[in-house]
């Protein structure tokens, strides 16, 4: 039940922290094209190259302390990409049992590796997301959409749909309340009243979307929604885009941790 | 069922985004030869409905268990399955920015995994052939529950297949397959019932409302709201009780599935965590001299590697905060000469 | 353009105006009403007697009346709406279906943008649409942020935005605190547009309204001043409805 409660917190953060423009004015689609060469770089390692893997945390890293944002809600964030990688990772060690590693008690196998491998992209997918979403709002994405030349259609409906979320888990969260305080000792809904719950729901709803439309209409709509240009600066995007298109490229081929590490530890690694 | 990020490889996740971008370029052109000005405010506030009854926790009679709407069913049978289509994707979308659930990466294959059999295979081809006829409510259940059970069968066994083709897991493909889908039949088979009664409701409310329904569609229908819902409830005792062996509160069958696929191996004789274990037993009595088995060359790699990475992201570290602090700086400056 | 001839100053006319959504139940029915230039017109009645339809005939919302409905001269029909719409604006009673865009800023400019205005023209007639309600300050706030008295000034600004001629406003006051309300009063008494308000809140239609019209039964039973028609207890209790409480003291 907490969940809708829990969805409307992160409705409201996701619009407070929209603080990108304040600090560099770069353009929404700049954050966009890097948040997703980071995605694909990431998944891109592979199964066993845990350390290289391990550089991209520096992107993570420099884009969290720019930004402030806050480590107790990722941690939140990460939680259940933890267990859904970890739980189809675990079959890895299982499986892949050659070894890769002896110590006295410990052998570590390719299997696990793989394991934590996958866990690690995980986690790094779900944080650059975050941190895409967080510091440039649902509304900049859309706008960005728009630039990009997605379907009006879509890009309209993602903004109406982020805009009656709201509405619709408050609403959501009454009803259930209604329902619990005349049936207490029920976890969920019962099975009776399905059909008329989320039935009366969808009515109201399709009366507020048939309002809606009128109210659009009576303002000359026609299709199509715009959205504000914002100022963006375009010197610092395209900075932005070369200078982490670069580094990203860098951390990808060179595993920067051992080479660093083989200055301090030395012999060993050649 | 949603896929996450890691989950895929790029060309996987490429591919599903060719899949279903064309199948959303279809849906775009198909609802732009409809009246679609005043669709869209429908599928957007509609978008926000699905949104929120996913987060509604239905009890299955005869259990402690829930089930869960992921709605793809529900959508095309009110808007149509283009509409339902592009509906789902902002659902989809939203979710995967706002809350986590897929990722930006994976968002082509959930798609293609939630919402395109829903619409297409659920709406387009099941829905309109059995509503071809006339819609009553036995054609309604009928057409939810099988609609929402294939496509659900379908979307576990795209799971499947781009999971093995992103060769992430080592898991054999029939193990994997076999957990996947009969867990995905219990799930589809309690989204069908909830889409069923939703739309049988709705139907006696405002039929009107129903994707492809014709003015004199409502005559007589011999079963009542009443008796539906006792059907129902006898039918959701049964899949309830199946549903209670293999429970949980779990609402992601995905990782439930996964779940059982890593239960169903020895999980503790000889693997690493009865190794581990037995090592912390071990340092806890006394230290002991390690003894590189392996090559040297691994362990020099691992170790200059987690060394090297605790150097490396302290100075990246102290780099951003000193960024932060000339900006800082220089922006009080900035303000001062104002 | 035909334009329909009509006695100098006068925006809405209403000729022998019926109206019903299936055949044999007729919600309004024979409904002559003219409303002149800058006149401030409450629409008065019992919950469900037609006065959110009857505004809704007049943006054409709603068609397939019978009789005439004029706008500044033009009829209310199909071909007529694009610029209808312009001269008339409405304000729904639930502003959560009137403002559907994120912010408030965005929500006030969706009008202007669709007719066509540049962006700085948009952004001046923003400007002046909030300092009208005085809302300045809420620019770029959230509108699921704001409080319901915000909404409806917010949703009043939607359609000054436009700058019509005629504005509808549907239960204006509905939800509203006592000071949110009071404020609500003073914004409408400011503005000089002609307006229908249709309430059952009779004091605020006492402070806002001249002239009166009582709809009961699909039927205007009573129009004149103001005062007058909320003065008569007795006539107001035929029709389900209760003096306003500042006379109810007296």
């Amino acid at each position: 039940m907490n969940k809708l409660g829990e969805a409307a917190r992160e409705i409201h953060k996701s619009d407070y922290v929209n603080n990108d423009r304040e600090k560099l004015g770069l353009h929404p689609l700049s954050r966009i094209f890097i948040t997703f060469l980071y995605l694909l770089l990431v998944v891109s390692f592979s199964n066993y190259d845990l350390i290289g893997l391990a550089n991209m945390v520096l992107y993570l890293l420099f884009h969290i302390i720019w930004y402030d944002i806050s480590i107790k809600t990722m941690l939140k964030r990460i939680w259940p990409v933890l267990l859904l990688t970890g739980i189809i990772g675990i079959a890895n060690p299982f499986i892949n049992r050659e070894v890769l590693l002896e110590l006295e008690y410990v052998t570590i196998t390719y299997g696990m590796v793989s394991m934590v491998t996958l866990m690690l992209k995980g986690i790094f997918c779900v944080m650059a997301s975050y941190i895409l979403t967080i510091t440039v709002g649902i509304g900049q994405i859309c706008y960005a959409f728009q630039v990009l030349h997605m379907p009006e259609e879509i890009v309209t409906m993602i903004m109406l749909m982020h805009r009656y979320l709201m509405l619709l888990i408050k609403e959501v969260e009454r009803m259930q309340q209604a329902y619990k305080l005349r049936a207490s000792k029920q976890k969920g809904l019962q099975f009776l009243t399905w059909g008329s719950f989320v039935g009366l729901l969808l009515l109201r709803s399709m009366d507020r979307a048939q309002e809606v439309y009128e109210s659009m209409k009576l303002r000359g709509f026609h299709g199509k929604m715009q959205t504000s240009f914002l100022k963006s600066n375009k010197r610092a995007s395209i900075f932005y885009i070369f200078f982490w298109g670069i580094v990203l490229f860098f951390l990808r081929m060179i595993p920067i941790f051992s080479l660093v590490g083989n200055l301090f530890w030395k012999g060993t690694g050649q | 069922m949603h896929m996450a990020d890691a989950l895929l490889s790029p060309a996987v996740a490429g591919t599903m985004y060719v899949c279903s971008s064309v199948a959303a370029g279809y849906s775009v052109k198909k609802i732009r030869q409809e009246e679609y000005e005043k669709k869209l405010p429908t599928m957007g506030v509609m978008g926000a409905f699905v949104f929120a009854v996913q987060m509604i926790n239905f009890t299955i009679p005869g259990t402690g268990s829930s089930g869960h709407l992921c709605g793809g069913m529900l959508l095309s049978s009110i808007l149509g399955p283009e509409a339902g289509f592009l509906t789902m994707i902002g659902v989809l979308l939203v979710q995967c920015l706002l809350f986590a659930d897929g990722g930006i990466l994976a968002l082509g294959a959930n798609i293609w995994n939630m919402a395109f059999y829903g619409c297409f295979f659920g709406g387009m081809i099941l829905w309109k052939q059995i509503m071809k006829k006339k819609i009553s409510k036995k054609r309604i259940i009928v057409a939810s529950i099988a609609g929402s059970i294939l496509s659900l069968q379908l979307g576990a066994f795209s799971v499947t297949l781009q999971t093995l083709a992103s060769n992430i897991t080592e898991l054999p493909f029939p193990i994997f397959l076999a957990t996947m889908q009969p867990i995905h039949l219990a799930i589809g088979s309690v989204e069908g019932i909830i889409t069923a009664v939703v739309l049988v409701f709705i139907y006696e409310t405002r039929p009107e409302l129903l994707w492809n329904y014709k003015e004199n569609d409502k005559k007589k229908d011999r079963l009542s709201y009443k008796q539906v819902i006792i059907v129902f409830a006898a039918l959701a005792m049964v899949i309830g009780g199946l549903l209670s062996l293999v429970a949980s509160a779990n609402p992601d069958g995905l990782e439930w599935s996964m779940e059982r696929v890593a239960g169903t191996q020895e999980l503790e004789k000889e693997g690493g965590i009865y190794t581990l274990t037995k090592y912390i037993q071990s340092i806890t009595s006394f230290f002991p001299d390690y003894a590189w088995k392996q090559s040297e060359s691994i362990t020099g790699t691992i170790f200059s590697g987690v060394f090297g990475g605790i150097i490396v992201i302290i100075v990246c570290t102290a780099f951003c905060f000193m960024l932060k602090f000339f900006r800082k700086k220089q922006g009080r400056n900035e303000k001062k000469h104002e | 353009m035909i334009l329909y001839k009509m006695a100098a100053g006068i925006d809405i006319e209403c000729r022998d105006m019926n109206f019903s959504y299936q055949k044999d139940r007729k919600i309004l029915h024979n409904i002559n009403l003219s409303i002149q230039h800058g006149e401030s017109l409450g629409l008065i009645g019992a919950n469900g007697v037609g006065k959110s339809t009857f505004l809704k005939l007049l943006v054409g919302l709603l068609t397939g009346y019978e009789g005439e409905i004029y706008i500044q001269g033009q009829a209310v029909v199909k071909k007529n709406l694009i610029d209808i719409r312009r001269k008339i604006g409405y304000v729904f009673q639930d502003s959560d279906s009137q403002l559907f865009m994120s912010t408030v800023y965005e929500d006030v400019a969706f009008g202007p943008r669709n007719y066509g205005y540049s962006n700085i023209e948009t952004e001046e007639k923003v400007r002046n649409a909030l300092r009208k309600v005085k809302i300045e300050k809420l620019k770029d706030r959230q509108i699921y942020r704001m409080s319901g008295g915000e909404k409806k000034l917010a949703s009043i600004a939607t359609i000054l935005a436009i700058e019509p001629e005629v504005i509808l406003l549907d239960e204006p006051s509905i939800a509203l605190d006592p000071r949110n309300r009071r404020n609500l009063i003073q914004i409408l008494n400011e503005m000089m547009e002609t307006k229908i308000i249709a309430s059952h809140d009779l004091d605020l239609i006492l402070d806002t309204c001249e002239r009166t019209v009582l709809l009961a039964e699909g039927n205007i039973i009573k129009q004149g001043k103001t005062k007058e028609i909320l003065q008569d207890k007795s006539l107001l209790e035929t029709y389900g409805l209760e003096l306003p409480l500042c006379m109810q003291k007296q």
